[in-house]
């Protein structure tokens, strides 16, 4: 049997979708066999971070109406071997699968899959409850801002009380200058309020918008520190206890130092 | 609170009571009393409160009067429109269990047997009852108890809410709102290891923190009605 996640953070635009995508990679690339749904009803758009759009033939709502085995749905990965996409429809609405549904097809993926990775949609509606449903535990992506912190926060809550008590923290897009400057809220900020354990830290990165746009996960790029946190976002769901190392404000020798030498 | 010894008491007894009970708000209203004497006395209770109250349900006790579902409507309208008050139940003493106002929603509901009375029938210093929460308090999350005070073992985290007739106490950070004294008892305090609240109500009195102020202590702080106005201090034991 396998696990499956559900990827969520109340808030928008935080970078659930990227984050399914890059971990989803990581894993497959660490010999996991990885499945990673859509569960955005009606705005799909993990297929295209992961480049795949143009191999989507069926969706999850295909085999939930039981148009197409679960088999056929599911879209191999153009670069990692064991990694599959289950897309979401792009005609239908939140409110056509219900949340019984969701957890029969989660449960028959993770028969068949180490890790199944399900991208909620934002929001604490419908969509949100399908994507939970059949979830055994959570990661809770949030970014260094008051109002993402305070609506993973109302997620939290409410994944506790569907008795989803198994949570990591994903802080994405933290900025060290902005920390620095007193900008930007910072990890320990954010644990403060959260109070749940930390899995990882993805600094900002501009080449993160590029890869999503060229549908090519930036954990593939091997001199990405952006990509590289998500391959240590991997090995910690596997158990491996690795250090979550605190991103320094750049300065020309220290970003020197960071290419010449393999940090921390 | 309500003060005075016993006869004082029962010649001034007020015309209305807003009291917490186990299964919500309750007004008590004398049974004696004219529906005009009634409205002021709810107006004159409810002007501390301001719509402090809204979303709460409240059950209307009349003891033996009788009540026209014109005087009901009207009642009800009084509460919905100006404290956003619901009317749930009406607690009467005839054994007629008949619904009352059906379009209003509203039920009829008899009188609790005298003893069980006697024991529900408290909030006072001393008989009133403490709340303990074992857990954070997260955004969106609220929490009422309107029997007496709340003891919090864990945060109130910003988003969150805590309304308690009595006094409140975080053994953690307060980030949200809390509202100690909500049904107008202003000798409530808030207490928490961490204040850095959102915003703070005891009674009728609001506050919230100066705008910008980014404070870190670690020392418990008490809130407390001093004069007209909340005021914050070091907590050194009452």
């Amino acid at each position: 049997m396998g696990r499956a996640i559900v990827i969520t953070s109340g808030k928008g635009g935080v970078g659930k979708s990227t984050s399914t995508a890059n971990l989803g990679t990581a894993l497959a690339m660490l010999g996991r066999a990885v499945v990673v749904v859509d569960a955005d009803v009606g705005l799909r758009n993990l297929d295209i971070i992961m480049g795949l759009e143009s191999r989507v033939v069926y969706t999850s709502m295909d085999v939930i109406e039981g148009t197409c085995d679960i088999e056929k749905a599911l879209v191999k990965d153009r670069r990692v071997e064991n990694l599959r996409l289950l897309a979401a429809s792009q005609k239908n609405n939140k409110t056509d699968i219900q949340a019984k549904q969701m957890k029969e097809l989660c449960l028959e993926l993770k028969d068949m899959f180490d890790y199944v990775l399900i991208d909620s949609p934002a929001g604490i509606e419908q969509g949100f409850q399908n994507a939970s449903v059949g979830a055994d535990e959570a990661l809770i992506v949030t970014t260094p801002e008051v109002a993402a912190v305070r609506d993973a926060d109302r997620i939290i809550g409410l994944l506790q009380s569907m008795e989803i008590n198994d949570m990591n923290l994903v802080i994405n897009r933290l900025s060290p200058n902005m920390v620095k400057a007193g900008d930007m809220m910072n990890q320990q900020d954010i644990i403060d309020i959260l109070s749940i354990k930390l899995i990882g830290v993805i600094p900002e990165d501009q080449e993160m918008v590029v890869s999503t746009n060229r549908g090519l996960p930036l954990t593939h790029d091997r001199r990405s520190i952006a990509g590289d946190s998500f391959k240590r976002i991997a090995r910690r769901l596997e158990g491996e206890e690795l250090p979550i190392p605190t991103f320094k404000p750049e300065s020309w020798f220290g970003s020197l130092f960071d290419k010449l030498f393999n940090w921390g | 609170m309500i003060d005075g010894g016993t006869e004082v008491k029962n010649m001034l007894r007020p015309v209305v009571e807003l009291k917490g009970y186990r299964d919500g708000l309750r007004l008590i209203i004398d049974p004696e009393a004219s529906m005009d004497r009634i409205q002021l006395a709810i107006v004159d209770r409810m002007a501390n409160l301001g719509n402090s109250l809204a979303g709460m349900g409240l059950n209307i006790d009349i003891g033996d009067r009788s009540l026209s579902d014109e005087e009901l409507t009207h009642l009800s309208n009084l509460l919905h429109k100006n404290y956003g008050l619901d009317i749930k139940r009406v607690i009467r003493e005839s054994d007629d269990q008949t619904p009352i106002a059906e379009d209003l929603r509203i039920i009829g509901a008899p009188a609790l047997h005298q003893e069980e009375h006697a024991i529900d029938n408290q909030f006072s210093p001393e008989h009133e009852e403490t709340l303990f929460l074992r857990n954070t308090l997260r955004s969106g999350q609220v929490e009422r108890f309107l029997e007496g005070n709340i003891v919090i073992l864990g945060d109130v985290n910003p988003g969150a809410e805590v309304t308690a007739a009595g006094d409140i106490i975080v053994l953690g950070a307060l980030r949200g709102v809390a509202h100690a004294g909500a049904l107008g008892n202003t000798s409530s305090v808030i207490i928490a290891l961490n204040l850095l609240p959102t915003q703070l109500r005891i009674g009728r009195f609001i506050t919230r923190p100066p705008a910008g102020g980014k404070r870190k202590r670690r020392q418990a702080e008490v809130a407390r009605v001093n004069g007209e106005s909340i005021t914050v201090e070091e907590f050194n034991g009452l």
